[in-house]
């Protein structure tokens, strides 16, 4: 693929990813309100919430740093870089080369290290829980997703993500039941970061058994 | 790059004896410790950076030796400057330029004999360590590493009216001492008998294969109770906090790198003929260090224990990436030996600088705030801005987040574990990924680390209440972290360069290198085999993060409106927040102590329920006093102990000894 049609295709995946983010969250929610017989409220929810929250002030703690004012933006960053790097819609993307799939894992790291630090920042006690929780399923899942990577990358002999893509999409059906182990641990690794249950439960309004929600409750 | 008259061996020497006047001078200047610290300390950072100069040169010059008047009549010192010699040359001078940089400020307070003393001790250490790295010969490299061992006790005891560290001091020069021993046999067992103790005859000397073996243990061994290795890394959690803060980052910076070289210049480069073995249990012991050294790590609540400790897990991080060489170099494959010696000698100098700026930081929130004990500190973030932003690279750097310089040699290293399918030996190919598991999970336990020590020291509220607002380090303090932070980012988003000069010393090492790509992709991006396996390019990281950053903060601001007001913390509604309520150091480790609770030795008192003052202790320590050292010593008490029985204090039993031995050697020296 020539240069011009990669450029297209890193802009429409950069783009058209972000902006597609709320409605997956919007249609999982739909999904758990149909499970629990109720009518739910629309899969277009999260970006009038989301429309709703960038016309309100932005409300500081008095003794809020100015790493708590950068967090949300680096945040925002190095997301955005990792969804222009994951091939959704091409492999050939421009963008590809410059980080491989351990410095995906390495970018995720970066997001959690910065949040947890901003969950510290104003110093109140959920603040500081939910950032040690969060490092703590960190630091389990990380290794984790880092080694299910890996395994892709042993079998394609490449850290880089369009190669390990082209490698395994062009075989033959062939089992490699390490994949298949790998994806076992990929999807726990999903439940545990995004958080579903049994690791999290996301909806939950008890403070004490909050992870992610106790660390940005400021 | 080539003066006629100068080569890099002569520069290397003339500036380490520098570094020996100006200590004198130092103690020559007792009365003016304004001097000292005006004009000495700076002109000891200046050699520094000529010295740094000097190595950068000599990786690229050919090897250049030299022999020194000094001496014994019939042995004289020989020296000689190589390309890994440069590069650790290059480290020292490098770190050390921040860390004198940083001391000229730190040392301002002290007076008196006290400093004289310390400027010797300081100024003799730096020079022992340059001799020690351009050493050619047994002789002279036992005479300046022992001379680095004593000048460094005598640092580490600075303050011995505290019983605490004249301990720490006895425990650093006892396991040196123990080393060195080591590191004295393995000379003479490489001399094959030939009693010419120069480098050059020890490596033309062939050794049978068992006997290559015991020069490896023992080198491994004696190098390793320098480097910090399990289980003789006791020394470390202790002497480096006892140290002042500028002599903590040297030790941990540097000094423990030499052990680094003189491991890496005895099985390569000495000994030659690698086995596979051997890199096995090189990379073993490096990931159960690594694991080990950040568990212990996540526990202490005392901040210069704590980079301690990290400093123990980088010692096993690199020798895991030399490990994983050993390992592809004795089966025969040397691209990728190369790739994880790189990978090892590019962590020992990114941690040389980010835990070199660790360290400077820790001094520096010591000496602003008196505190050492994290439980105490908190939102040093507004009486210290410029040492936490540096604290923060360093923190950042030391948990391998891109784009810095830590996550380079991490990435180098996990390349070098990825080259696994290489090998003929399915268990050694089954362990490799075990190892970078360990590494994966030692990395990200590393970060839980610093979030914990950033976040509880810098950030929150004051849990101490100061009788005087703390003061911003003095300038040449913020100087120094200032260029250890600036190293940080250049190894970080420049890595092609390094990587050259690493090229270059591996090829002069093992005479293989990294191939044509590698060096052909340009300063962007970092290619250590070929583009299609892996690439890294940390500048179009940051680029991308920081235009990212930029945009939405302008989009924010003008598509939709820009206010920011200011209000009270919201904490679920609660109304009362004191500092008690947030974490401490211990509360943050509470994770870590549930789920690893076998590494650890926890003794809890629990009080019982109707204790009027309760009180809850706990105490974590390491089983390794206790499994290995504490029997060794009481054995070694006993033992004495009989034998001391010899001594009967009496003449007439002397006498007998005397008569005894004469007629033993009569009858059996026929």
């Amino acid at each position: 693929m020539n240069v011009a049609s990669g450029i297209v295709f890193q802009v429409l995946q950069s783009v058209l990813v972000v902006l597609i983010a709320p409605l997956m969250l919007g249609w999982v929610n739909q999904c758990r309100a149909w499970l629990q017989n109720k009518s739910g409220a629309g899969i277009w929810q999260p970006y009038k919430v989301l429309n709703k929250l960038f016309h309100k002030d932005a409300v500081l703690a008095h003794n809020a740093s100015p790493l708590f004012r950068a967090t949300p933006y680096i945040l925002f960053g190095c997301m955005w870089l990792a969804v222009g790097i994951v091939p959704v819609l091409a492999t050939s993307l421009p963008f590809a080369p410059a980080a491989d799939v351990i410095a995906l894992v390495g970018l995720f790291a970066l997001a959690r290290v910065f949040v947890s630090l901003a969950g510290m920042d104003v110093g109140t006690s959920f603040g500081t829980l939910g950032a040690r929780r969060e490092m703590m399923i960190g630091f389990l899942a990380e290794p984790a997703m880092l080694m299910t990577l890996f395994t892709a990358s042993l079998i394609s002999h490449s850290t880089s993500l369009p190669t390990i893509v082209e490698t395994l999409g062009q075989r033959d059906l062939v089992i490699y039941p390490s994949l298949a182990f790998a994806a076992v641990a990929f999807l726990m690794v999903l439940l545990a970061e995004n958080p579903r249950i049994p690791i999290h439960k996301p909806s939950t309004h008890h403070e004490l058994t909050m992870i992610h929600q106790a660390m940005i409750h400021e | 790059m080539d003066f006629p008259l100068v080569r890099p061996i002569e520069a290397a020497v003339t500036l380490s004896v520098i570094w020996i006047g100006l200590g004198l001078i130092g103690l020559a200047f007792m009365r003016k410790p304004r001097l000292i610290t005006g004009v000495v300390f700076p002109a000891g950072a200046l050699v520094s950076l000529l010295l740094a100069a000097t190595g950068l040169w000599a990786i690229g010059a050919p090897a250049s030796a030299a022999i020194l008047p000094a001496g014994l009549p019939e042995l004289p010192f020989h020296v000689r400057v190589d390309a890994l010699s440069g590069f650790f040359l290059l480290l020292l001078g490098g770190v050390s330029f921040g860390i004198s940089l940083f001391a000229s400020g730190y040392f301002r307070d002290t007076k008196g004999t006290a400093l004289a003393l310390l400027t010797l001790q300081y100024h003799v250490f730096l020079a022992s360590m340059g001799f020690v790295l351009i050493a050619d010969d047994a002789y002279l490299f036992m005479i300046t590493w022992e001379s680095m061992a004593l000048s460094s006790y005598f640092l580490v005891t600075t303050e011995h009216h505290d019983e605490q560290n004249r301990k720490a001091g006895f425990i650093y020069l006892l396991v040196a001492h123990i080393g060195a021993l080591g590191i004295l046999l393995c000379f003479g067992v490489l001399d094959a008998g030939n009693g010419d103790y120069t480098f050059d005859a020890l490596r033309r000397a062939n050794l049978s294969g068992s006997w290559a073996t015991v020069a490896f243990v023992l080198a491994f061994f004696g190098f390793g109770a320098k480097a910090g290795i399990l289980p003789l890394h006791v020394w470390l959690p202790e002497a480096h906090p006892a140290a002042p803060s500028p002599v903590s980052a040297l030790m941990s910076g540097i000094m423990i790198k030499t052990a680094i070289y003189g491991m890496v210049r005895v099985i390569y480069d000495l000994i030659g003929e690698i086995r596979w073995e051997w890199g096995l249990t090189v990379l073993l012991f490096g990931a159960a260090t690594s694991l080990f050294g950040v568990l212990f790590a996540l526990m202490q609540h005392d901040l210069k224990r704590l980079l301690a400790y990290h400093s123990v897990e980088n010692i096993g991080i690199i020798l895991i990436g030399i490990g994983l060489s050993m390992v592809f170099i004795g089966s025969g494959h040397p691209a990728a030996g190369v790739l994880g010696l790189i990978a090892g000698l590019y962590h020992t100098l990114n941690h040389a600088v980010f835990k070199g700026l660790l360290f400077l930081g820790a001094g520096a929130i010591l000496k602003s705030t008196g505190l050492r004990n994290l439980n105490e500190m908190g939102g040093l973030i507004r009486y210290l801005p410029h040492t936490a932003v540096y604290f923060l690279v360093g923190a950042l750097a030391i948990s391998a987040l891109p784009p810095l310089n830590g996550f380079v040699s991490e990435w180098l290293t996990f390349q070098a574990s990825l080259q696994a399918p290489l090998l003929q030996s399915s268990v050694v190919r089954s362990l490799v990924p075990i190892v970078a598991a360990v590494l994966a999970l030692s990395g990200a336990l590393t970060g839980m680390c610093f979030v914990k020590v950033y976040g509880i020291a810098f950030l929150g509220q004051h849990r101490h209440e100061f009788a005087v607002r703390p003061r911003e380090a003095s300038r040449w303090e913020r100087a120094g972290m200032l260029w250890l932070t600036l190293a940080c980012f250049t190894l970080g988003l420049f890595p092609v360069f390094m990587l050259g000069q690493l090229n270059t010393v591996s090829i002069a090492l093992t005479g293989a290198g990294l191939g044509w790509e590698p060096m052909a992709s340009g300063w962007l991006w970092l290619v250590p085999t070929t583009s299609v396996q892996a690439s890294y390019s940390p500048v179009v990281v940051l680029l991308v993060i920081a235009a990212v950053f930029g945009l939405t903060f302008v989009v924010v601001r003008n598509v939709y409106h820009g206010r920011l007001r200011r209000a009270d913390p919201w904490d679920c509604g609660f109304p009362e927040q004191t500092s008690r309520m947030q974490d401490t150091a211990d509360a943050f480790g509470q994770p870590i102590r549930f789920i690893f609770a076998l590494v650890f030795r926890i003794r809890r008192e629990i009080p019982r329920a109707d204790d009027p003052h309760p009180v809850f202790r706990q105490s974590v320590e390491d089983r390794h006093w206790y499994g290995l050292y504490f029997p060794i010593a009481r054995f070694t008490e006993f033992l004495s102990g009989h034998i001391g029985k010899v001594q009967q204090g009496r003449i007439s039993v002397y006498l007998l000894y005397s008569f005894l031995t004469l007629i033993a050697l009569l009858v059996f020296a026929q």
